[in-house]
């Protein structure tokens, strides 16, 4: 599991989180949820240790380490490779660092995503380069998948192809916290949401449980939440 | 590993030619000249008493400074090495070990035997503050005591009274003489009336104050056409005690075009004795012939002159206040501290050339010579000529000797 | 395992630009050789044609040595120019990562080892560099000593040998005569890469507010690691240092120094580097 505990955290004078708590178990897909500059990418950075933050996270229980990178990967809205490699470069570096890099997998990903080792991530579509990005992130034996924006600014057919993954096995019994403004793509597959506004969480919930017990959607409760 | 190859190929290149430059670097000094001792005269045992040092320049015509090596000839061996740039521009062998005997004391002083003064219960030391910046003190002496036996040390400055603002003193001897410490300073005035004088100051090291002070020599040196110094004779031992000082005025004129000597006088030759505080002419041979003062031993001063026959050497008794028997020795330059030079070590009498052993990568065709006689009588006791071992090793070189050791 | 295939990465990514100034290094060093070679050998023949005696010749235009080459302008500009490069890389290294659309530096700071690997996978990679070019420049010297020794009589090459020569060369600045001159310039070298690294890190994790932290940083170790060249004129009546405690005394502030740079380093990598 992974616990954010009271995060907060400045910009210059700007208090972009002032209090965040959720939890995102394994084998769940989490999303944050919230408009531009409510804080879902400064979240994650936390969490991965890219930013510094006063307050807590704990992954399984236990802070952050070098480490836990080897079952926590965070896949951004741009792909963390250089502009003059190819595909298969990017494969062959994070095989050479992470012994969580599955190659079969990363092969399946590759003939799933119609993408070839030969392609120059400077030459790739917008669409292809959040495709090679996903892969790279997917094909580590991650426990915990952290996503911004997986869905931002690409064409249709190959958000189509994303969120297929999400239905994969490919995600099955990880923990998922994903980011987007796309709530339409993926309400069907996420399991819990965290609204957040203005830095903090107006509301966390099991989307399964809104369901059945007061028959609304994501998209209900985020009307209600940001309206009121 | 292919990925690895450039990596490894570069940090192998960087080794191995880095490595070969400095190993080929350390090498290469085997084919600097050699030089020996050839024995012409006398006991060739003597030769092994000898230490000549000198240096050797590559004359490579460049805006840097020619690299230089010091260089150490003994009888059978020529030693190579580069003084670090941090070490004392001159430092002699008696002050190399007061440095190590006396490491607190000596830290931060002059390296300069002028400066120093010890016998067997103390080491005393004086410096001017003209010799670096004094800054709002004005210009002072600092004095420096150390009791050998207790470790004790104590130091303290002493204004001078300066006459002139634009005027330099430097210390040129320190004794200890009936309780004071003696400081003799040579005051140089410059400046269109410029004036140089060698004044002696007693300090009593109680009061920390100048109880006397007594001018030894003054002379005008405005004069354009000449030049005009007061001389100290050096003391074969200048950190020991010494008590007697000899002083002349030595008149020179220079032909500046060619950069010769048209006429050189010797006068005023004076000899101080610190125990007595009295200056007295001397009455010398010396004088008469103005012979040059060389070196004083104890209280016997050395003076010479070249003549056909060879080097006269006049010893003359500074605390009689007369002539020894002199002698002549079988040397035919000037011992004028350019083209040769004079020791006294051991009751031998050494003198050696200083002319170059090399210039423009050619052996000098007069080679250089050691005499070593006996400083009572003059007979030689031993005579050599340092000569290149091998063929020369052609090159641009220059190598000089500036000191003899005798041990 | 991990600070060799970073460092392999670092290498690997500027190699090709890494080439191009060993190239052009090499093109301005042989090309000033053989135009110089070529000069004088024409001088020599424009004198004997002339009637002018060799020794004459000697006394007015001295013998030729890789000196000639080497004293140049135009030769230290070459030189100049591989310092200037990988000085200016020094600080590149780190913000290319940063800057551009593909943020390299998601990827190097959330490797699964530590960050302290990166930081001194590029610290050795551009120590690397500059021994590559230390060594392609001595490789250079024999070949320019070998031009002047196939082309020129040997009457007029001076006989002093390579080794002595150079070390009244200009090139002493990069290429000390002895190898613990070596060590200890590139010893200071090595307290001022640290200090620099430390200063751009500072910048990355305060911004605006690093800049300043970090020129202050910057002072601050220069002032520390000299202290035993300026302390005594601030404080007068303390100890005078021999050369011997002088150069250790050095050893000791630049160590201080180095260390101090690589704890903030690790500091700021591990608690304040913003992304």
């Amino acid at each position: 599991m992974i616990e954010v505990q009271e995060i907060k955290k400045k910009y210059g004078r700007k208090r972009v989180l002032d209090g965040v708590s959720f939890t995102a178990e394994k084998g769940e897909i989490t999303c944050l949820i919230g408009i531009n500059g409510s804080g879902k990418t400064t979240i994650l950075k936390s969490i991965m240790g890219l930013t510094p933050y006063r307050g807590t996270v704990l992954i399984d229980g236990k802070p952050l380490t070098h480490h836990t990178y080897e079952k926590l990967t965070f896949i951004p809205d741009a792909i963390t490779m250089l502009a003059n490699m190819q595909i298969g470069d990017a494969m062959d570096f994070m095989k050479d660092f992470y012994q969580s890099w599955n190659e079969a997998r990363a092969e399946e990903l590759l003939g799933f995503f119609k993408l070839k080792k030969e392609d120059r991530i400077s030459d790739l579509s917008k669409g292809n380069t959040a495709k090679a990005n996903l892969l790279l992130g997917l094909a580590l034996d991650a426990d915990y998948l952290l996503m911004d924006e997986p869905f931002s600014g690409i064409d249709i057919f190959s958000r189509e192809q994303i969120a297929d993954v999400f239905t994969s096995h490919l995600i099955e019994n990880r923990g998922v916290i994903i980011t987007t403004h796309e709530i339409n793509e993926i309400e069907q597959l996420i399991d819990k949401a965290v609204l957040l506004d203005d830095g903090k969480v107006l509301k966390a919930f099991s989307t399964e449980e809104m369901r059945l017990t007061e028959g609304k959607s994501v998209v209900d409760v985020m009307r209600e939440v940001y309206q009121a | 590993m292919k990925k690895y190859i450039k990596s490894a190929i570069l940090g192998a290149a960087a080794v191995l030619l880095v490595g070969s430059y400095y190993i080929g670097s350390a090498n290469v000094e085997r084919t600097l000249p050699q030089f020996v001792l050839k024995h012409l005269e006398g006991n060739p045992k003597e030769a092994a008493h000898i230490t000549l040092e000198g240096e050797l320049y590559f004359n490579t015509r460049t805006r840097f400074s020619s690299a230089v090596r010091e260089i150490k000839i003994e009888d059978e061996r020529t030693t190579y090495w580069q003084k670090s740039a941090t070490e004392p521009f001159s430092s002699s062998p008696k002050i190399a070990e007061l440095k190590d005997q006396y490491r607190g004391f000596m830290r931060g002083k002059s390296s300069y035997d002028n400066n120093f003064y010890e016998d067997q219960t103390e080491l005393l030391y004086a410096e001017s503050s003209d010799n670096y910046s004094a800054g709002d003190e004005g210009s002072y002496l600092t004095i420096g005591m150390l009791n050998k036996k207790s470790g004790e040390k104590k130091e303290f400055h002493v204004p001078l009274s300066k006459p002139d603002r634009d005027s330099y003193v430097m210390v040129e001897n320190v004794q200890r003489a009936n309780g004071y410490i003696q400081v003799i300073i040579q005051e140089n005035v410059h400046g269109e009336a410029s004036k140089q004088s060698i004044r002696v100051l007693k300090i009593d090291p109680k009061s920390k104050e100048i109880t006397d002070e007594q001018t030894l020599s003054a002379v005008d040196t405005s004069d354009q056409k000449s030049s005009i110094n007061s001389n100290m004779t050096p003391n074969q031992n200048p950190i020991g005690s010494h008590p007697y000082e000899l002083l002349y005025v030595e008149t020179s004129e220079y032909d500046e075009k060619n950069g010769t000597t048209i006429s050189e006088e010797r006068t005023s030759y004076m000899v101080y004795n610190a125990n007595t505080g009295k200056l007295d002419k001397i009455k010398s041979a010396i004088a008469k012939k103005q012979m040059r003062p060389k070196l004083i031993q104890g209280s016997i001063l050395y003076a010479v002159q070249s003549e056909k026959d060879g080097l006269k050497v006049q010893p003359y008794d500074l605390q009689a206040n007369k002539d020894l028997a002199g002698y002549t020795v079988n040397w035919d330059e000037e011992v004028d501290n350019s083209t040769s030079a004079l020791e006294i070590r051991d009751g031998k009498l050494i003198v050696y050339s200083l002319d170059n052993l090399i210039s423009d990568g050619a052996v000098n065709s007069k080679p250089q010579q050691v005499l070593v006689a006996d400083v009572k009588t003059g007979q030689t006791l031993y005579k050599g000529e340092i000569l290149m071992k091998g063929s020369l090793e052609p090159g641009d070189y220059q190598v000089n000797i500036n000191e003899l050791l005798y041990k | 395992m991990k600070f060799l295939k970073l460092l392999n990465f670092e290498l690997n990514r500027f190699s090709k630009f890494y080439y191009l100034l060993v190239a052009a290094i090499v093109l301005i060093q042989l090309s000033l050789a053989a135009y110089i070679v070529n000069d004088y050998m024409k001088m020599i023949k424009a004198s004997l044609r002339s009637g002018q005696t060799m020794p004459d010749f000697l006394e007015s235009n001295g013998k030729i040595s890789i000196l000639n080459v080497t004293e140049t302008d135009l030769f230290m500009v070459s030189v100049v120019l591989g310092v200037l490069v990988l000085g200016i890389y020094l600080f590149f290294i780190w913000y290319r990562d940063w800057f551009g659309k593909h943020t390299f530096i998601y990827r190097l700071l959330t490797l699964p080892a530590s960050r302290m690997n990166m930081y001194f996978a590029k610290a050795a990679a551009i120590l690397l560099m500059i021994f590559g070019l230390l060594a392609v420049q001595v490789f250079l010297l024999h070949v320019i000593a070998l031009i002047i020794e196939t082309w020129v009589p040997g009457n007029y090459r001076s006989e002093i040998n390579f080794y002595h020569l150079l070390e009244a060369s200009q090139l002493i600045l990069v290429l000390p005569h002895s190898f613990i001159g070596l060590l200890c310039s590139y010893g200071a070298g090595l307290v001022v890469l640290f200090t620099l690294f430390t200063s751009i890190l500072l910048e990355r994790s305060y911004r605006l507010r690093g800049v300043i932290l970090g020129g202050i940083y910057a002072l601050i170790a220069i002032l520390v690691f000299t202290i035993p060249l300026w302390y005594n004129i601030l404080f007068k009546q303390a100890v005078s240092l021999y050369p011997d405690e002088e150069r250790m005394a050095m050893f000791a502030t630049g160590l201080a120094v180095v260390i101090g740079s690589i704890l903030l380093s690790r500091y700021l990598l591990k608690h304040k580097i913003t992304v």
